[in-house]
């Protein structure tokens, strides 16, 4: 059967201690509750969650939303090894998605987020990685940003630059807070979106070049703002 | 004495004069108080003549029966004291017994276990057991993790009481018809730790979709059509999938059906489900490609048929003859550049990208060359299959194209794809058959969904079952309204709109 992947990279450095990882623990527990609403996620979503802080750790693995069990516990520690994220997710996406074929229609492209507070520590592995990035398998790659306490004074053009080169796109999505209700708001739309992609399907042609509404535009409107300012 | 115990509704215990004996280590001083606080367990001698409280026990100059244990909360009356028939005086008690009863020879099957240590603060082992699934039977085998020993207690997650823990012949599992999605749990107390098993049940997502109408502007949510002759029946049938239904949106798959001259004809196009108007492009595509493909099939029949009767003889796939290359090509690939045009001239009308009225498509016409002798000629472009069954086998009329990154097509209105005469040429299949031949177009929605992601479409053996779904037993076709419906088949993970046209001859 064609799988729908999801891949949630989270970070979960130290300066998301506190609120921020106890809110960003119970939004991915609320993004795969609402996928479990949606008939068409249920039956095809597999979901991956890769945290990282000083390395990148692969907490769940691509599995059927079906079988996701509860979500280990998230700590927040350490640094910010965005480059060992992506390395992760390169890899992950190398073996896990299966290829389309002349005989059989493969996985549908991944749906990616990532969600960081500060910007990157290990730029060089960064970079490199960045460039490995296989974007024919990724249908959406969306880059959020939150504002924690800890990280208030951050540069935060400099992580928005991370994530632009990143995602590939110029849109990055400013979390408004850090708090419970934010994420919470957040992660149900991650899961809409996420469910569109779905639903949508895959068959974009071939060789027409880039989509030229940016991925946002195709999909359902933010709860707040993108911008980092406003209030919600 | 007795009164006691009656209101708790266990047997009354016995005045025995005989208590059984502690364990050994404990010999009951004769002059102590057994202080508040220290229970006596089963088989221990109580002192007799006072009253004592015992955990929340109280009892007066008796023992307790042998076996049994005085269940914490079925407590004697607290503060009566019987006078008892044998009183001693403080300070004597009961000669030990050997009565052999300690809680290390409790009975197997003895119902509870001993309730000394409380649930709290036992360690509870954790164990996850695979997800059920709301309306699915759901067993689960438990006993690797209880052992054979009957927990003393059983507390659930909530009340639903839809999944529980049994034991049944192989011993403990857990089994029941889930009926809520939701978290789950249960808690099993053993002597030493408690295990609790957890899940979380899955809503059926079979139940979940919705089907919600369009506002049919565009098109209608299903179409059938059919044409019926003396030789041969043409039908076409085109139902909305789950996935469009579940968002109330429109049907992207159309048909075009045509009988003229003798001459049959069908396209079939599924729009893109990623351009946003290619319920349009699909439908515009599909007649107006199909009105060119008549007109431009019957302007070459007699040519045609003069071709064919000398081919048929030799049947082949590969068209070598030039000059009827040549008359295909000016009339199937010439069709469908006909119907890419006007998608070309609606986008530009509309100031859109033509990628917005992305669709396939397949195009397909057939005819009768002499008695028994029949000439299908199919052009395909996308996904989506075009058979000619005669005879038990299944002639395959067209490659579904795809792209080289996982689920990419190519559509009749992207780049490139009728830049070059060969390309085109190759697209074209043909085959005689010298048998009455039943012609099949269709969209991948029903190659996805029936045919094993289209893996099998050349296996006779599942043709022939999918016929029979659409056929009465004497192998006519249903009436194109019963098709249609029937189309909407249920199949997890495969909701695509679902379109064919059938070419039957009698």
């Amino acid at each position: 059967m064609r799988r729908a992947p999801i891949y949630l990279l989270i970070d979960t450095s130290g300066s998301m201690y506190g609120e921020p990882i106890i809110a960003v623990q119970n939004g991915l527990k609320t993004c795969i509750e609402a996928l479990r609403t949606d008939p068409e996620s249920m039956e095809k979503a597999y979901v991956s969650i890769i945290t990282f802080n000083n390395d990148a750790q692969n907490i769940i693995p691509l599995t059927y939303i079906q079988d996701l069990g509860t979500l280990p516990e998230l700590k927040a520690e350490g640094g910010t090894s965005m480059g060992a994220a992506i390395e992760l997710l390169n890899e992950q996406i190398e073996k896990d998605l299966v290829k389309n074929t002349a005989e059989s229609k493969g996985d549908y492209k991944a749906f990616v987020l990532l969600l960081t507070d500060g910007h990157p520590t290990d730029n060089d592995k960064l970079t490199k990685e960045i460039a490995k990035i296989n974007r024919k398998k990724i249908k959406y790659f969306i880059g959020a940003i939150t504002p924690t306490p800890l990280n208030k004074d951050q540069d935060v053009e400099k992580i928005q630059e991370a994530l632009k080169k990143i995602t590939n796109s110029d849109e990055v999505i400013y979390l408004p807070s850090s708090d419970a209700n934010t994420f919470k708001r957040f992660f149900e739309w991650v899961s809409q979106s996420a469910s569109k992609s779905i639903s949508k399907g895959d068959d974009d042609n071939h060789g027409d070049g880039p989509v030229d509404d940016g991925p946002l535009g195709e999909l359902p409107p933010l709860p707040f703002g993108n911008d980092d300012e406003e209030i919600l | 004495m007795n009164e006691e115990s009656l209101e708790s509704g266990i047997p009354d215990p016995i005045p025995q004069q005989e208590p059984a004996s502690a364990t050994p280590n404990e010999p009951e001083s004769v002059d102590e108080t057994q202080p508040v606080g220290e229970t006596p367990l089963v088989g221990e001698t109580e002192t007799v003549g006072e009253t004592e409280t015992v955990g929340e026990t109280e009892t007066v100059g008796e023992t307790e029966t042998v076996g049994e244990t005085q269940p914490v909360d079925e407590t004697p009356l607290v503060g009566e004291t019987e006078p008892v028939g044998e009183t001693q005086s403080v300070g004597e008690t009961e000669p030990a017994t050997e009565t052999e009863v300690s809680p290390a020879d409790t009975d197997e099957d003895s119902p509870v276990s001993q309730p000394s240590v409380p649930k709290e603060q036992k360690p509870v082992v954790t164990v996850a057991i695979k997800n059920p699934m709301c309306g699915n039977e759901y067993a689960c085998p438990a006993e690797e993790h209880l052992g054979k020993e009957e927990p003393s207690s059983v507390l659930y997650s909530d009340e639903v009481g839809d999944l529980t823990l049994q034991k049944g012949e192989d011993g403990w599992h857990i089994a029941g018809t889930p009926a809520q999605a939701r978290d789950w749990w249960v808690e099993a107390e053993l002597s030493d730790k408690v295990v609790r098993f957890h899940c979380y049940i899955n809503g059926n997502p079979r139940l979940m979709w919705k089907d919600i109408p369009s506002d049919q502007v565009v098109k209608p949510d299903k179409d059938y059509r059919a044409l019926l002759s003396p030789a041969v029946d043409i039908i076409g049938v085109s139902h909305r999938g789950q996935s469009h239904a579940n968002k109330g949106s429109y049907r992207d798959d159309d048909f075009f059906i045509n009988f003229v001259d003798g001459i049959t004809i069908s396209v079939v196009a599924d729009g893109a489900g990623s351009a946003e108007f290619s319920s349009t492009g699909s439908k515009v595509f599909s007649r107006s490609a199909g009105e060119m493909l008549s007109k431009l099939v019957v302007e070459r029949k007699n040519k045609l048929l003069e071709m064919l009767k000398d081919l048929k003889a030799s049947p082949q796939n590969q068209i070598f003859r030039p000059d009827f290359a040549t008359c295909l090509y000016e009339i199937l690939p010439a069709a469908a550049i006909h119907g890419r045009k006007q998608l070309l001239a609606l986008a530009e009308r509309n100031q859109l990208p033509v990628k917005k009225y992305h669709t396939t498509a397949l195009l397909t016409f057939t005819l009768p060359v002499e008695a028994d002798s029949y000439f299908c000629a199919s052009f395909q472009v996308g996904d989506g299959v075009t058979v000619a069954l005669a005879d038990g086998q299944v002639n395959l009329l067209g490659d579904a194209d795809t792209g080289s990154a996982p689920g990419e097509t190519v559509f009749v209105t992207s780049n490139g794809v009728f830049d070059n005469a060969n390309s085109l040429m190759k697209r074209i299949r043909i085959c005689f058959t010298s048998s009455k031949p039943t012609v099949i177009s269709m969209t991948d929605g029903i190659t996805d969904s029936y045919f094993h992601e289209g893996l099998k479409v050349d296996d006779a053996g599942l043709w022939n079952q999918f016929l029979a779904e659409i056929q009465t037993p004497e192998g006519a076709f249903k009436p194109a309204s019963v098709i249609c419906d029937w189309l909407n088949y249920y199949v997890p993970q495969e909701h695509d709109d679902r379109t064919m046209t059938i070419v039957h001859y009698k």
